[in-house]
């Protein structure tokens, strides 16, 4: 364990180097340093998380503030044992997943009430839309976005934020197996999309 | 080691997942060697993790708006501060609760003992001017009545004057004929028959609490 003089210069710098459990219980002392520290060194991966889950920059944006605002409130849980990484990932991934829930409440509301009174509603083309630029990535990304929220979760945590298959075991609390099963599944999904485009 | 093609195939899913060991890497890649349509089957597996790869990154590699340190912290401290904000209100609510549930008990108290007394607090005085109306509605209803110690020099007509009643009604409730009072005579003042029509002060006295009389006693 690292022991850093916190009148130095360069202690937030270096607290980047120290590892988790030890910025952890300095967090939960009440190191303000410490607590800016680990936000700072998990808040991208977490908002990047919060969105290819919610798809929407606002809302992981927020995603990833309740993360932080719930993982310091209960930090005196985490157990060092587990890798700290997988503990936050958690809760951006269930905050995530709930806020996913809300939203497809109001999306089934809303596309009721817009039933209900017969508006037409013009689909806007997002800006994500236009970033795609090839036909291959074009078919991977739609054929992502039609990947059920198990087999998308699964992709996401090994391709996108490149954990390990016992890391993702970990985070959604199934056993490999199936995480590998998952694997599978969505990847035979969307090479079969690759093939459908050759084949056209 | 010769493997079949279902086996390679196994082989290739856990090298993607990056979860195959070095022997097994080492099979994989001999038998991938031998096999064309295995190695078409590898390589478009890997073309599309490739794909998928780039095209997430293309989408999502964004960094977040830089977290305020103060929310984020200012939460945390709230647990603290919130269980004082509730434990002061549970306070309060007690209190209030203990207050409220004190007068209600009282009241039953009251309501239980004698409906007919008049608690002590609300003894019906001689009436003041500013209290006069109310003092004659209640006392219509309740016709209390007092003890009066006659002292020296005390007059019938001053008497009745003092407590705003006319000496006809002393005399009947005494059961008296005559006018002729002396001191250390009793007489009991029937307080129902005051009217609001005089302006006269009485003196300054002293109640004792047997219920439903005053023993007057002039200071």
């Amino acid at each position: 364990m690292k022991i850093l003089n916190p009148t130095s210069v360069n202690y937030k710098e270096r607290m980047n180097d120290v590892e988790p459990s030890w910025l952890v219980s300095e967090c939960i002392a009440g190191n303000q340093a410490a607590i800016e520290s680990l936000v700072r060194q998990y808040e991208t991966g977490v908002f990047r998380l919060a969105l290819s889950i919610v798809g929407d920059q606002t809302d992981a944006n927020e995603i990833t503030q309740e993360t932080f605002i719930a993982a310091l409130r209960s930090l005196h849980s985490y157990q060092e044992k587990n890798s700290f990484k997988a503990w936050l990932y958690t809760i951006a991934l269930n905050l995530s997943r709930s806020h996913l829930r809300k939203r497809r409440i109001i999306e089934r509301l809303r596309s009721t009430v817009t039933a209900l009174f017969r508006i037409e509603l013009q689909k806007q083309i997002s800006p994500e839309e236009a970033i795609v630029q090839s036909e291959k990535e074009a078919a991977i990304w739609n054929e992502l976005n039609k990947l059920d929220e198990r087999h998308r979760t699964v992709v996401v945590l090994r391709y996108f934020q490149e954990l390990s298959v016992s890391e993702i075991s970990e985070i959604l609390a199934v056993n490999e197996g199936t995480i590998h099963s998952r694997l599978y599944t969505a990847r035979e999904r969307l090479r079969n999309s690759l093939k459908a485009l050759h084949g056209e | 080691m010769q493997i079949t093609h279902e086996e390679a195939h196994r082989l290739i899913q856990f090298n993607t997942d990056g979860t195959l060991d070095p022997n097994n890497q080492e099979t994989l890649n001999a038998h991938l060697r031998g096999c064309a349509d295995c190695r078409v089957y590898f390589d478009e597996v890997k073309e599309t993790v490739s794909i998928m790869r780039e095209t997430m990154y293309k989408h999502w590699n964004l960094r977040p708006l830089p977290l305020q340190m103060n929310v984020v912290v200012g939460h945390k401290n709230q647990r603290g501060g919130s269980s004082i904000l509730l434990t002061t209100r549970t306070v309060i609510i007690g209190i209030a609760f203990v207050m409220f549930a004190y007068v209600a008990w009282q009241s039953v108290i009251t309501n239980d003992g004698a409906p007919q007394q008049t608690p002590l607090g609300a003894l019906p005085l001689i009436p003041t001017p500013s209290t006069r109306l109310t003092a004659t509605t209640t006392l219509a209803e309740d016709c209390d009545e007092i003890l009066y110690m006659v002292k020296e020099n005390d007059t019938l007509e001053g008497i009745a004057l003092q407590f705003l009643i006319s000496k006809e009604d002393i005399l009947s409730a005494n059961h008296m004929t005559e006018e002729s009072i002396h001191s250390t005579m009793e007489l009991v003042i029937p307080l129902c028959k005051s009217t609001p029509t005089s302006t006269i002060h009485p003196p300054t006295f002293t109640t004792t609490p047997f219920i439903g009389t005053t023993t007057y006693t002039p200071g």
